[in-house]
């Protein structure tokens, strides 16, 4: 065994003590001390985060046989499904303005972006449910790392869909490199619906199969398989939402077609901001409630 | 030097709320949130309101006023029965729970290690799990780089540390994670009963280890069952009894008095109307234990009888159900013996009722048990009386050749054939 003086640091070189105290009091009651504790918190959560994302991404692709193919897997399997109702007659979807399969497969491949990004905070949290529950760390981590996580899915995804652009016959060109905005705009959005979810999904487990029900009914009300309906109800629909002018822009950017709908997606994007930063606000004044109802 | 407090909890308090979640409304959850944030009492219940009883309508006191302070390199030790409030009173200290009323103070870096391996993933190796459990304590890469050579020496499974953990026995991990958590360096480490894994000579390692924390003039707060581990680390002991500060003494004081308690024999408790544990529908009035001994005696040859009276005020359904729930000193469960699965259902009649049950004899080991009660109406818990009485068995006349205490919690005559 090791000298206790030696071993692992005597006390002496230690800054003085920080003292922390807790009483039931919200936090919401000082805003100042709150906002500071919330970005020390989100520093302090940087290094773990990306142990988590490490762990979480070899362990998935340790266990895979095909590996990285499955992040491209579902998008095209909607892709082929898709293709082959139009081509039957079976569904007619109205002009596109490009070739059928590129549309489809990059409308499904930007969706299934955004509903990963907004099931992973719940996902993240009810996956490190006895973690919360055994050992106090910057509760943050968890949503950067499934955020880490999203990013290193999307590059691969990107990485994919590129060459297989080009083999469907698309031309994409200098407007690409305009899709990392997209896909930010995807995460920005996803994790703020995703962070006001994750506490109630936490609690009632039905939230949690909820939502592909509902995101499903979503798709059909964004242009990812079909095209902007002109006129009428569904026309409405699509205008409202929020999700339109991201997945419009991106398939443009990907297709090397000219943005539309830029202002429309700069203020979701803003209003995207704000919903983040009270998410993150809900998430930290609920979590150690949420882990009392979860271990006790 | 001046002790120093570096811990300091201030008439601490914390209530669960029993049952289910979804008992409670939204509507309801949000008017409680909101007063939370106005500092306002919680609607849903007054916490002033509290008796001497622990449980309150659906609400359990799993920790009432309890106040204490410990000085910088003190080691503390926190005793008491199961469900005595020693977790609640660790995830307090951790941090990962709040109080519902009262104050925690605390000096300095706190670790807690309620758990060994922690977060450990079966997909990695020995060496990327020490490094992302290190992480998840609380650790800086550089730091864990520095020590990874001290940590896998720790571990003493060197030949192993490249192989996915899924390989490990369950006995190589709780040794790896305890070599992450030994080289922590906290100021306040609290630990749980961490050590009762392993075998002997590992778990005299990390005794040592956590002697040397100590001695390095930090702070630990350590649980534990074993009254032997907490008497050899500890210079000061906490007993909780039912969520209260029972005794705060030097340990040998408050260890000796605890384990007079619980061996302390009542084979008999008979209460009166007015304190009778139970409900309206129905009480316990007495249990006693009976020994088949022709001189009373409780040995392991003697069958013994629990006699239950029961006081029967409105149940005239068929829905009561009664068990006996028998635990060793070791606080394991020996066994539960339930009293429909022998007898079936029955219409009760309403006033004065005696209930029997036999435990044959070469059944119990020597030593302590416990017996608790537990009411059962339609499925449900009613009321549990907790360690109702306690009986000391001793040992019987011997067959065979073993003259040292018998392992396990029971010591059943089995029959074998040859």
């Amino acid at each position: 065994m090791s000298d206790p003086m030696s071993g692992s640091g005597p006390l002496t070189q230690k800054k003085p003590m920080a003292v922390t105290v807790y009483t039931p009091a919200s936090a919401l009651r000082d805003p100042g001390l709150m906002l500071r504790s919330m970005f020390a918190d989100l520093r302090a959560s940087r290094e773990l985060a990306w142990r988590l994302a490490q762990r979480d991404i070899k362990a998935q692709y340790r266990q895979s046989l095909l590996g990285y193919l499955w992040a491209f897997i579902m998008p095209l399997s909607t892709t082929l499904a898709w293709v082959y109702l139009n081509s039957s007659g079976i569904v007619k979807v109205t002009s596109t303005g490009m070739p059928y399969p590129i549309y489809v497969l990059t409308g499904t491949m930007l969706w299934q972006m955004f509903t990963e990004a907004l099931q992973t905070p719940l996902g993240q949290l009810s996956a490190s449910k006895n973690l919360l529950a055994k050992l106090k760390f910057p509760r943050e981590a968890l949503i950067l790392s499934g955020i880490i996580k999203w990013s290193f899915n999307a590059g691969v995804k990107m990485l994919i869909i590129i060459p297989a652009l080009f083999i469907l016959g698309g031309s994409p060109d200098i407007h690409i490199l305009l899709v990392p905005i997209i896909l930010l705009a995807i995460l920005l959005i996803g994790t703020a619906i995703g962070l006001f979810i994750a506490p109630i999904g936490l609690l009632y487990t039905d939230v949690g199969r909820l939502i592909p029900v509902v995101l499903q009914f979503a798709m059909y009300v964004t242009p990812v398989v079909f095209a902007m309906p002109a006129d009428g109800f569904a026309a409405k629909l699509f205008r409202i939402n929020f999700m339109t002018p991201v997945i419009v822009n991106g398939r443009a950017w990907l297709v090397g077609m000219e943005g539309s709908m830029l202002q429309e997606m700069a203020l979701i994007c803003a209003a995207a901001s704000v919903l983040l930063f009270l998410g993150w606000v809900l998430f930290r004044t609920t979590m150690s409630v949420l882990i009392e109802r979860m271990s006790a | 030097m001046a002790a120093r407090t570096v811990i300091e909890v201030s008439d601490v308090r914390k209530r669960y709320r029993l049952g289910v979640i979804d008992r409670s409304l939204v509507t309801d959850e949000l008017a409680a949130a909101f007063a939370r944030l106005r500092g306002k009492p919680d609607p849903r219940g007054d916490i002033h309101a509290v008796g001497g009883d622990q449980r309150a309508g659906d609400q359990f006191w799993a920790l009432r006023n309890v106040s204490f302070n410990v000085a910088q390199g003190e080691v503390l030790g926190l005793i008491g029965r199961n469900g005595a409030g020693k977790s609640t009173l660790l995830k307090l200290l951790s941090r990962i729970t709040l109080p519902t009323a009262g104050r925690i103070r605390m000096k300095g870096r706190v670790s807690s290690l309620l758990e060994v391996g922690t977060g450990f993933h079966p997909e990695l190796t020995g060496r990327e799990n020490i490094y992302l459990n290190g992480a998840i304590m609380g650790m800086r890469r550089a730091e864990i780089d520095g020590l990874l050579d001290e940590i896998i020496a720790f571990s003493g499974i060197e030949h192993h540390i490249d192989t996915p953990i899924k390989r490990y026995s369950s006995g190589m991990k709780v040794r790896l994670g305890f070599a992450v958590a030994a080289h922590l360096d906290p100021d306040i480490l609290v630990v749980d009963e961490v050590l009762a894994v392993g075998d002997a000579e590992f778990q005299r390692r990390c005794l040592g280890r956590m002697r040397s924390v100590a001695d390095s003039g930090r702070t630990i707060i350590f649980v534990s069952h074993n009254m032997f581990s907490v008497q050899s680390l500890c210079t000061r002991a906490i007993w909780l009894d039912k969520g209260e500060v029972r005794a705060d003494d030097s340990v040998v004081t408050v260890v000796r008095d605890y384990l007079n308690e619980c061996s302390a024999q009542t084979n008999e408790q008979v209460w009166t109307d007015a304190d009778a544990p139970g409900t309206d529908e129905v009480r316990l009035m007495a249990i006693r234990a009976i020994s088949a001994d022709a001189e009373g005696l409780f040995s392991t040859t003697a069958a013994i009888t629990i006699e239950l009276d029961l006081q029967n005020h409105a149940i005239t359904d068929f829905d009561l159900n009664i068990q006996l729930i028998v635990h060793t000193d070791s606080d394991i469960v020996a066994f539960i013996s339930d009293m429909t699965e022998s007898i079936g259902t029955a219409i009760w009649p309403v006033g004065a009722n005696v209930v029997r049950c036999t435990i044959p004899s070469d059944l119990l080991n020597d030593g302590g048990y416990r017996i608790s009660v537990l009411f059962q109406r339609k499925g449900n818990r009613h009321f549990l009386v907790q360690d109702a009485i306690s009986i000391d068995v001793q040992e019987g006349p011997r067959r065979g050749a073993w003259f040292q205490k018998w392992q396990g919690a029971l010591r059943p005559a089995l029959h074998w054939v040859r």
